[in-house]
């Protein structure tokens, strides 16, 4: 079938950026270090250098390509949630007290118990501003930052206070019961099923975008709401529900951090997650299959500066020096043709 | 082909353009001389390249092949701000605007008047002020740009290119929303223009303004030029030959229309008009399908719409017409439920309608072709079949999932019957402006429906295009569909309705049947003159 151009979108200028980005930092790691050769080895080839780095690197991924759906859902339906970072915050937290507090049960049982805690904690937070913004028109963006902003902290003083775990020497909860811990797919890295679930997760909403009618409401919303609203479409729903769902992604990946990874909520420790899912979902250009490897490339280029910092000169600054470029080309290439909308044509062509 | 003994200010030559996108040829091999001091007219079907070729000239383009020569200089072309140093200004058809900022400041955009570096606003606003008064246009320069009807949008841009001096301007079927004494404004202006020296190109459909207005016409159809020649040589039966095609059978629309007007009704279609004889102003063939009682609707204090009352039968078309600003726009938003009425009530098919939302009147059993197009009937950056399906979304799916097939095979025999040009998974912001409106009228009326609504459905249609509308139109009127045409344009709503209400500040000031009324006596309701004679207007309804 030749069809459907347009949900694909134009992934291959993105990759084209990246392309061009990863030529700069090449040329940095050779400026910026005294031994080149050893810091562009590390920073290419570090995170592949043993089960331990690669099995990270794609955990990490796992919980972006999460936080990432749920802010590409709500970008395609017109709404922002940039209350990502308090979300997988808050539903990490709640997926920990619960899974404390359940008597002994079958760890499939545990596991989704905690998983519906998670979303539900992310959905609540980021559907309240949805519902206030259908409600009173408040501006979502605003109030889904300042919920988050307001929460961070008070989690924070949850985990380091009422909520600590006195044995131990980090400032972290309890541990939850080992029943409740994901399948580890690649000891003695923390790689766990949450990857399969995130990737099963990013097929299914591709498939509900663009291929049902409830997907179809939803991006025609996100494009032009005057239309939809023309067109029989309650705005109202395409309003709320995004952001209850984008927040639901968001929880579920605070509630798979837990279950995967950490086994406890530590105070800080999903830090950078709402953020960066900002991030991988502009280069995946807002679409589920687009998040996939955006989230790939994002723990990448992490996990090279990480392994560059440990074992070569390369300093951190470096590391962010790099990151901010690749930023700066893929978002150059998504505005330029905006910009210059006249002549997308001969650029698409 | 030298025009005058003068060299021309501007020669394009062998001008190519392809959309790869659609394979479109939409300019083939153009050559074109402008003078200064002439009105050149483009003219052709919807499609057929002007917009494309004048965005080529204006710089909103690149061709991908020929020169582009403006006062002996050849352009690189692809550039606007080349273009406007050689004093090449295009106003658009559906001009830009900066929403939320005000006239003046969106007229002075990219030539505001400085005083050390800072916006002179005191000069901007009488520079804006001067130019406005000089070309006789009504429009208030402090006014919130959102607050101008379409026809001042156009004359504000028209301002707007005004302030870069322009030695060739190009302007954009500047007339599609125009009432006709603001034709006659714009006219008077362009003539004065030309007369200072101007060279200007208008893009146009109507025939009758190229021959009021036009020295030099130049046709084109599907991205070639047909014919470019002095209008004296030339009429408008041999021009719309040439805009159709050869082995087209032509009948001109303006010249029909008149006839018909003339006589009173509309020869071609009396044979199938149900109730002819009828003359009482509330017909008796088929039910009140849509009533409107006393609507009254109040914006910032103001009456915009003051107690109108309205019954549209089955197999009955009713015109309303009205000259902008007079409550047109808001029976729109009323009768399409996109805006609640403060008082009165809408019944359709006897049912009293409780909500006002679009959702509900589709559900009720409404159609509804917007005047906005861009915005309010269509989805730019969503494929044309994205569009089509709008309406039957919960048809063309099984359990939430889109069938492909049956869209495929729903949105090709729409794409068939309504001949809508290029693929359909296109963006639909590729589509020219008729193809736009072509693509809404058959998502509209791809499902037969108890009232349809229409409100301006031949702007910047071209004349095979308006028949087809105005056929579809009557063909809803024999299926007994209720049909609200709401139309600035007279002639229109004279030859299509069966009854013709008059709106003036807010109110129906009459409702006239088939064989009681001309030109005359509506243009006379419009302007107020004859009817609302009751009593004096104690608050000032309209709008501005």
């Amino acid at each position: 079938m030749v069809r459907r151009r347009s949900p694909y979108g134009n992934l291959t200028a993105t990759f084209i950026a990246i392309g061009a980005a990863l030529v700069i930092t090449f040329i940095l790691l050779s400026v910026g270090s005294k031994n080149p050769g050893k810091a562009i080895g590390a920073f290419f080839l570090g995170p592949f250098s043993n089960t331990y780095y690669l099995g990270n690197m794609l955990n990490s991924a796992s919980a972006l390509i999460l936080t990432g759906l749920g802010v590409g859902l709500a970008f395609r339906a017109g709404v922002f949630n940039l209350g990502g970072e308090g979300q997988v915050y808050v539903s990490a937290l709640a997926t920990t007290m619960i899974l404390l507090r359940l008597p002994a049960l079958p760890g499939v049982v545990g596991v989704v118990i905690g998983v519906l805690a998670g979303c539900a904690a992310g959905a609540l937070l980021a559907g309240l501003s949805g519902l206030f913004k259908q409600l009173w028109g408040t501006d979502e963006l605003i109030t889904s930052f300042l919920i988050s902003a307001a929460l961070v902290p008070t989690v924070d003083y949850l985990i380091i206070g009422p909520l600590r775990n006195q044995k131990s020497n980090l400032l972290t909860t309890k541990e939850i019961a080992s029943q409740y811990h994901l399948l580890r797919l690649l000891p003695p890295s923390h790689l766990n099923l949450t990857l399969i679930i995130a990737v099963l997760s990013a097929l299914l909403l591709f498939f509900i975008l663009y291929y049902t009618v409830w997907g179809y409401e939803l991006r025609l919303t996100g494009l032009n709401r005057e239309f939809s609203r023309y067109g029989g479409i309650s705005i109202g729903v395409y309003t709320v529900m995004p952001m209850v769902l984008s927040g639901a992604l968001h929880g579920a990946a605070g509630a798979f951090t837990v279950m995967g990874t950490y086994h406890a909520s530590i105070s800080g420790f999903t830090s950078g997650y709402g953020w960066n899912g900002i991030a991988v979902a502009l280069i995946g250009r807002n679409n589920p299959l687009g998040v996939i490897p955006a989230a790939l490339i994002f723990t990448y280029l992490a996990a090279g500066a990480n392994a560059a910092l440990l074992h070569t000169d390369f300093t951190f600054e470096l590391g962010a020096i790099i990151q901010a470029v690749i930023f700066f080309f893929i978002t150059a290439q998504i505005w330029v043709p905006r910009l210059f909308p006249s002549r997308k044509a001969e650029v698409d062509a | 082909m030298p025009q005058t003994a003068f060299p021309p200010i501007v020669s394009l030559k062998n001008v190519s353009k392809l959309f790869a996108e659609n394979g479109v040829h939409a300019a083939r091999d153009i050559s074109l001389e402008l003078h200064t001091g002439e009105i050149h007219c483009v003219i052709g079907e919807n499609g057929a390249g002007k917009s494309t070729l004048m965005h080529m000239l204006a710089g909103y383009l690149l061709p991908d092949y020929g020169t582009i020569t403006v006062a002996e200089e050849r352009l690189r072309g692809g550039s606007t701000r080349e273009a406007l140093l050689h004093g090449v200004v295009m106003v658009h058809q559906h001009p830009p605007v900066a929403a939320g900022m005000r006239v003046w400041e969106n007229i002075v955009l990219g030539q505001e008047p400085t005083r050390k570096k800072l916006l002179n606003r005191t000069r901007a606003i009488r520079k804006v002020m001067q130019v406005v008064a000089n070309c006789g246009f009504t429009l208030d320069a402090m006014a919130p740009v959102e607050t101008l009807s379409a026809s001042q949008v156009h004359f504000a841009a028209v301002v707007a290119s005004l302030m870069w001096n322009p030695r060739v301007l190009i302007l954009d079927e500047p007339t599609a929303p125009c009432t006709e004494p603001e034709v006659e404004v714009l006219f008077n202006l362009l003539r004065r223009l030309t007369s200072e020296g101007v060279a200007i190109v208008l893009i146009t459909h109507k025939l009758k303004e190229v021959m009021e207005i036009a020295d030099w016409v130049t046709v084109m159809r599907h991205g070639e030029l047909v014919s470019s020649l002095p209008k004296e040589e030339t009429d408008r039966a041999s021009l719309s030959a040439m805009m159709l095609g050869e082995n087209c059978q032509v009948t001109d629309v303006d010249e029909r229309l008149a006839s018909s007007v003339a006589i009173g009704a509309d020869a071609t279609q009396e044979s199938v008009r149900p109730q002819a004889e009828d003359a009482e102003p509330a017909p008796t063939a088929g039910d009140a399908r849509l009533v409107l009682d006393e609507i009254t609707l109040r914006i910032d204090g103001l009456r915009v719409l003051d107690q109108v009352s309205l019954s549209v039968h089955g197999g009955e078309i009713v015109g309303v017409t009205g000259i902008r600003e007079n409550g047109l726009e808001y029976l729109e938003d009323i009768i399409s439920g996109t805006v609640a009425p403060d008082d009165g009530s809408v019944t359709v098919d006897g049912e009293e309608v409780k909500h006002f939302s679009p959702r509900s009147f589709r559900a009720l059993g409404i159609s509804y072709v917007p005047t906005d197009r861009l915005l309010r009937g269509a989805s730019l950056d969503s494929t044309v079949e994205e569009n089509l399906i709008l309406l039957r979304r919960s048809q063309l799916q099984r359990g939430g999932v889109l069938k492909q097939q049956e869209i495929d095979v729903f949105t090709h025999a729409l794409k068939k019957r309504f001949r809508i040009t290029g693929p359909l998974h296109q963006p639909m912001r590729r589509l020219s402006g008729g193809n736009i409106q072509k693509v809404i009228l058959s998502r509209e009326l791809s499902d037969p429906q108890k009232v349809v609504i229409f409100s301006e459905p031949s702007w910047g249609l071209d004349i095979a295009s308006t028949e087809m509308v105005y056929e579809e139109i009557r063909a809803l009127r024999e299926a007994g569909s209720a049909v609200v045409l709401i139309s600035a344009d007279i002639d229109e709503v004279l030859s299509l309705s069966d009854r013709i209400a008059v709106m003036f500040q807010g109110r129906i000031s009459t409702i006239l049947a088939e064989n009681a009324r001309s030109r005359e006596q509506i243009g006379s309701f419009m302007l107020g003159i004859a009817g609302s004679d009751e009593e004096e207007e104690e608050e000032e309804p309209a709008h501005g």
